[in-house]
């Protein structure tokens, strides 16, 4: 089963961000079955975490597969998330997808396991879905 | 002209975010056939574009201040608000959040301008909104203070750096101010309600708690008989 955590503190935007990576998520399905089927029931799920400290607890327990995160989060930013994360050697290996309206720069972030990164601004739902069918179909 | 160009950026930054939440919503609407996920998302996307057209709105209103357009009467404190209490009921929802109202005034009108305390009072309540952890309840709460009545807006984020609770508890807001350790925020909405405050005489104020902030308005109670 694939798990995406979504760590966002804007609920509505996280809204936007689940749907975007459910049409990935279907996308994948449909073109590569075998990547999503491990059983005949659940074969992916979407958590949504509004700060650090929970997503940090939900990783603890179980590595996702794929991590979609904003930078600019209410208590520890996104970066201390990035940080804490690259100093594990399971967590090290998570890929990530950062959404913020920061302009930040993807090849500055890449030793943090960083594969994208959007701007809110400009992003549309359809290049968010495309980023997770590629990256989970190359996982 | 220097501190004119910051007020435009401080604006524009406080705007790009509804505008591009309105944008990801608008998307994600053609995107979706499912009827229900479509009603919803255009519901966000009117509460947001209204909070987004009464921040825009405030701003003006900042501009005609000088003016004196505002006029002080006797207004009713429970009823703005309930008023705002209604307004930003839906958003909390939004958020898994909630907002309470607690009255312990036996006073009921103040001297104000019943559109600037709206306005006031709101910016205290989305504030709480944005900030607050979820599935807590942020507290309103509305008491005499001798010859004052003080609404409090009660919310458990992080809470106001020193230097603002300093700045604001003296009246030295004199500019937007950003606030590190409440990420996004331009400080906007609290220089729009101590403008407003200071218009109608009234006092702007915080408390910091451990878990949180208290922003507090207190305006002078007004002579006229409350007939309701």
């Amino acid at each position: 089963m694939v798990k995406v955590f979504i760590i966002e503190d804007d609920v509505m935007m996280a809204e936007c961000l689940e749907l975007a990576t459910l049409n990935g998520l279907r996308q994948l399905q449909s073109s590569y079955p075998d990547k999503l089927a491990t059983d005949n029931y659940t074969t992916y799920t979407i958590s949504k975490f509004t700060n650090i400290f929970d997503a940090t607890q939900a990783i603890n327990q179980s590595l996702p597969d794929l991590i979609i995160l904003d930078i600019l989060l209410s208590g520890p930013d996104g970066f201390s998330l990035l940080n804490e994360l690259m100093t594990y050697n399971d967590t090290a290996a998570i890929p990530i997808i950062v959404v913020s309206s920061l302009d930040l720069n993807q090849q500055n972030l890449a030793h943090y396991g960083v594969v994208r990164v959007f701007r809110k601004e400009i992003m549309t739902p359809l290049q968010l879905s495309s980023a997770v069918q590629e990256i989970l179909a190359n996982a | 002209m220097a501190s004119e160009v910051n007020g435009i950026l401080v604006a524009a930054h406080e705007l790009k975010a509804p505008l591009s939440l309105m944008r990801q919503l608008a998307l994600n609407m053609q995107c979706t056939e499912d009827t229900n996920t479509q009603d919803r998302l255009c519901n966000q996307l009117v509460n947001v574009s209204e909070r987004a057209l009464l921040q825009v709105n405030d701003l003006t209103k900042i501009a005609r201040l000088e003016d004196g357009l505002f006029a002080m009467e006797p207004v009713s404190v429970r009823g703005i608000c309930e008023t705002v209490a209604r307004d930003v009921g839906s958003l909390f929802g939004f958020d898994r959040k909630a907002l309470a109202i607690e009255y312990k005034n036996r006073q009921r009108l103040v001297v104000a301008n019943s559109e600037l305390l709206y306005s006031v009072i709101y910016n205290f309540c989305t504030n709480a909104m944005h900030y607050s952890a979820n599935n807590t309840t942020s507290l309103m709460t509305v008491s005499d203070e001798n010859e004052h009545i003080r609404v409090n807006v009660r919310d458990y984020g992080p809470t106001l750096p020193i230097s603002i609770w300093r700045d604001l508890n003296q009246g030295n807001l004199k500019q937007p101010t950003h606030i590190s350790m409440r990420p996004g925020s331009s400080g906007l909405g609290l220089y729009i309600a101590s403008q407003f405050a200071g218009y109608m005489h009234a006092t702007l104020g915080a408390v910091r708690h451990r878990d949180g902030t208290s922003f507090f308005v207190e305006l002078p109670v007004s002579g006229q008989a409350c007939l309701f």
